[in-house]
């Protein structure tokens, strides 16, 4: 029998907008995921310790504070650090266009600007992302 | 099971009936040391999650290894699940391990996967494993099925201790603990209490999770409770043990038949002509079970 | 009440506030009045109309808090800005200031408003980007150099801090010679909103109520042209509620800071001027309208109501306005010059008493000058141009209007009792129940555009490839290293016994129970950081702890 898929949403960093991750979450659990959210100022080696300890398979990343570019990658590393190397991790929040690559060279599967779709965000989990 | 994702790793294995959970289980039960399983329930908006906080706290502070199992529902639409109960917990400490667990549609509200969870965390050297749940419908009974001792949180003048009373689940409880007991209504519900639950009713815990006012007092109560009586947590532990192997045989058993059903030879033409019963067939397949 | 009456009124207030103009007519010539009344258009509810309407600067206040309104004075127009550090920021607001904006606004970054130093591990990255780095009074006295205290007022968009940000602003006054009698601005100082919308929260409610009221106390003693508070609803909006929870909620939480104010001893006359509101202005037009008018006359109400307050100055709702960053959009991002075009309309025409306008590339960044002029002009487009301002709370007596004030006044009132029988609001934040209200209308709001069912422009109907948009404000990420320089630099050139002592009496005063803004003044006059003196702080009353509601 296979596994039911675990996300991970996190909020790294002092942001305190928290209207679009709980949107996700629900929307992630109203397609059948089970969803932790980390609530608000997680440090990167917290969210990657609850990554660890709830098993997930993704990890979203929410951020509108403009200080993606240097805690997403954090996460990653810490990540990595903690022994997780198969997760998949996706952003959104406001972030221009232009760092996008940066954040995708850093080990982000998919950045989810302003105006996705909830339903992008469900479709990128159920494609990318297979239980173990 | 060396590492933290190894650990968490064999507890979605189980979790997940991964093929060859079975005998996962199987070692690392004989791996086991002996632990502490507290189950620790009750109405929502009590201050559940804050009193585990406060409790992980005075344990860690003695050293001791925590593990906690936080249960949440699953949504019976999407089977998807929010579990955020862990958030009011601290797990910064490398003594405390914190994992979330879906109901996933599981009668009674407890998934019977937390048994085996708990069969890992044992494997994992965890002296005090906690299982916390919100207390609605059954939840309370399947704590308490598997849980050495059951903690009820209950709040001055809520009325919830009426609800509950009525349906039978006070019982359940080995423990009170009246949170929020800095609010009127406390003494009245302690007195209450030790009126109507001869056991239990000795065994009150004031405490006001948010300033840790009581909470050593509940962790001495606990610690002594397995010194004191150690004869009756054996025979919980026996309890445990045998209502793990009724759920664990059950699953088997389904398994079993709903593989029969879709896969043997089922006599269906015979049955509707009448020639034979749905019962006589149902006896003939269950001697080949 | 008479219009004859009212225009005697009218032309008193015309001495303090004299009209704009010798003459007001629209675009094409025709004389516009200064009010339109039913007697205007022989409508015979006269009697409702005084009763549920009334004239502007009269009780309930529904058309608005002054009798000249904009025929006197304009809203103040005060744009939001601050980013990297003090002396970045200071350029920024003369800037603005040259440009014709009216007021300053100053917005922190995320470590001076959670009360963090720049060189806190805890703030890798943060530092300078939603806001300007404040970490000691020195910052302070860089940021408003060359600014005249005395006459121009400053908002500061600072909340659990707020004491530490008043004291510095305070003290940097008056080393430049000007007395705090004479200061004008305001401080948001909202945290109930904090816990449930914006989430830059440090203590938990009970204390930070504590901190809330003692400015309340000491303003009104030492400062008092200074509005003490802001009481928030533009972020509850902005995290996903209507309009009716987004004047509801705020309203609750403006009837909490009261019980708090006179629970400690104050008459509620002696605080309550001094209260302010901050509301937000979304899409919808003639609903924003409609809003702002059912939250002055619903305020007006209860503080004459329910807290008996005598001063008329006490029932008067007076508003800030900024227009909704949640509308904006990364797609085609010149379209949002529109939308914050309307929903300046809708703050104007609502009668707001201050307003800023976002800026067309906030859904991807800070703005860049070229983008902020665009949203200033706009202020200064609809003041000059549009015709509006010429004549008071124009919308008044439109059949839809006047009925969705009511409706919404109404159903403001619903929430604010459901919130009196859980037994206010910081127990309905603890039980979770604002928050849930909130989120559940956030996942309604977007499972409406999913469905398209509600249409964004850019997003889900007329998308197209997008062009580059133009270039963003990029915060220097120096900054990040500079300030901490800084940080270290003050630290070595002060006294450091005299601060230890200075933040051992804000200690002592958090345990006592006595008013902590004296020697939080007296800290920061020595160079104490808002690290630390909000160290001493978090020591004494702890951190508030996160109740998640999905």
């Amino acid at each position: 029998m296979s596994g039911k898929i675990r996300v991970l949403i996190a909020k790294p960093g002092l942001d305190g907008h928290d209207r679009g991750a709980k949107v996700v979450a629900r929307a992630l659990r109203d397609a059948g995921y089970e969803v932790i959210y980390t609530g608000l100022r997680r440090t990167p080696q917290e969210i990657a310790r609850m990554a660890v300890e709830e098993d997930v398979n993704v990890v979203g990343l929410s951020l509108l504070s403009g200080a993606h570019n240097e805690l997403f990658p954090a996460v990653i590393a810490e990540l990595k650090k903690a022994g997780l190397n198969d997760v998949v991790v996706f952003g959104g929040g406001v972030i221009p266009d232009e760092d996008i690559d940066f954040l995708k060279k850093s080990g982000l599967s998919a950045v989810f600007t302003p105006g996705t779709p909830l339903q992008t965000v469900v479709d990128f989990v159920k494609n990318n992302v297979k239980p173990r | 099971m060396k590492t933290l994702v190894d650990i968490s790793r064999a507890l979605s294995n189980v979790e997940n009936r991964k093929s060859g959970y079975i005998d996962l289980l199987d070692s690392l039960y004989k791996k086991g040391k002996p632990a502490k399983v507290i189950g620790i329930t009750g109405s929502p908006g009590v201050g559940k999650s804050t009193l585990v906080d406060s409790y992980i706290k005075v344990l860690i502070q003695k050293g001791k290894k925590v593990a906690v199992i936080a249960v949440d529902p699953s949504s019976p639409f999407s089977g998807g699940a929010i579990l955020g109960d862990r958030i009011r917990m601290n797990s910064s400490s490398d003594n405390v391990f914190i994992r979330s667990v879906a109901t996933r549609g599981a009668m009674g509200g407890i998934s019977d996967a937390v048994f085996n969870m708990i069969v890992v965390f044992r494997a994992a050297g965890y002296e005090y494993i906690l299982v916390e749940t919100v207390g609605v419908g059954q939840n309370e009974i399947s704590i308490s099925k598997l849980s050495d001792i059951t903690v009820l949180v209950l709040n001055p003048s809520s009325g919830d201790d009426i609800q509950m009373m009525k349906a039978g689940i006070m019982e359940t409880g080995d423990v009170f603990v009246i949170n929020k007991s800095e609010l009127t209504g406390t003494d009245e519900l302690e007195a209450y209490l030790k009126a109507s639950f001869p056991e239990a009713g000795s065994k009150v815990v004031k405490t006001s999770a948010r300033t840790g006012k009581g909470v050593k007092e509940f962790s001495d109560l606990i610690d002594s409770i397995y010194e004191t009586e150690k004869e009756k947590i054996k025979d919980k532990s026996k309890l445990i043990l045998k209502e793990g192997l009724r759920t664990l045989m059950l699953h088997e058993a389904s398994k079993r038949v709903e593989a029969m059903i879709s896969q043997a030879d089922i006599k269906l033409d015979e049955i509707v002509e009448a020639k034979i019963s749905p019962y006589e067939e149902m006896k003939r397949l269950l001697s080949e079970v | 009440m008479k219009k004859s009456d009212w225009s005697d009124k009218y032309k008193k207030m015309t001495e303090k506030y004299p009209e704009r103009k010798k003459e007001f007519v629209t675009g094409s010539g025709t004389k516009v009045e200064n009010l339109y009344t039913p007697e205007e258009i022989g409508d015979p509810i006269t009697a409702k109309y005084d009763e549920k309407i009334g004239m502007p600067g009269e009780y309930p206040y529904t058309r608005g808090v002054q009798h000249t309104m904009y025929r006197g004075k304009f809203w103040t127009m005060r744009q939001y800005a601050g980013f990297g550090d003090a002396e970045e920021s200071n350029e920024r607001y003369r800037y603005l200031l040259n440009s014709g904006q009216t007021g300053l606004s100053v917005a922190f970054d995320l470590p001076t408003q959670i009360g963090y130093d720049s060189d806190d591990p805890k703030c890798k990255g943060e530092v300078g980007k939603v806001g300007v780095a404040i970490d000691s009074l020195k910052d302070m006295e860089i940021l408003f150099k060359d600014i005249p205290l005395d006459k121009v007022s400053t908002s500061m968009t600072i909340n659990a801090p707020a004491a530490v940000l008043l004291a510095m602003y305070i003290v940097n006054a008056e080393k430049h010679g000007v007395n705090r009698k004479d200061l004008t601005g305001t401080i948001q100082n909202d945290v109930l909103k904090e816990y449930v919308a914006r989430g830059t929260y440090i203590f938990p409610p009970a204390q930070s109520m504590k901190i809330i009221t003692d400015i309340f106390d000491f303003c009104s003693k030492e400062v008092p042209k200074w509005n003490t508070i802001s009481i928030s609803g533009y972020h509850i909006r902005e995290a996903g509620s209507t309009a009716a929870q987004e004047v509801g909620f705020t309203l609750a939480d403006g009837i909490a800071y009261v019980d708090a104010a006179i629970k400690t001893g104050m008459s509620v006359d002696n605080f309550a001027p001094r209260l302010s509101f901050f509301f937000n202005a979304h899409n919808d037009l003639l609903e924003e309208v409609a809003k702002y008018r059912a939250a002055r006359r619903l305020w007006a109400k209860i503080m004459k109501e329910r807290f008996n307050a005598k001063d008329a100055k006490s029932l008067m709702l007076r508003f800030h306005t900024q227009t909704g960053g949640s509308t904006l959009t990364a797609q085609q991002s010149d379209n949002n010059i529109v939308r914050v075009a309307v929903q300046t309309l809708a703050a104007v025409l609502g009668g707001t008493q201050s307003l800023h306008t976002n800026s067309r590339d906030e859904a991807l960044a800070l703005p860049t000058e070229q983008s902020v002029i665009i949203a200033l002009r706009t202020q200064q487009i609809i003041a000059e141009e549009s015709g509006v301002t010429n004549t008071i709370d124009p919308l008044a007596g439109s059949y839809y209007v006047e009925s969705l004030t009511d409706k919404i006044e109404m159903e403001a009132m619903e929430y604010i009792s459901k919130i009196d029988k859980i037994g206010g609001v910081v127990k309905a934040i603890e039980g979770g129940y604002i928050q849930k209200e909130i989120q559940d209308s956030a996942y309604k709001y977007q499972l409406g555009i999913e469905t398209k069912d509600r249409i964004v422009v850019g997003v889900n109907k007329y998308t197209m490839a997008d062009k580059p948009h133009g270039e963003l404000l990029r915060v220097n990420p120096a900054v990040e290293k500079k300030q901490i320089g800084k940080v270290k630099a003050v630290k070595a050139e002060r006294s450091q016994k005299d601060v230890e002592e200075k933040l051992a009496a804000v200690k002592k005063a958090a345990v006592d129970g006595t008013n902590l803004m004296y020697p939080i003044i007296d800290a920061v006059k020595v160079y104490a950081t808002i690290g630390e003196i909000c160290g001493v702080m978090r020591e004494v009353f702890g951190e508030y702890k996160e109740k998640i509601v999905i």
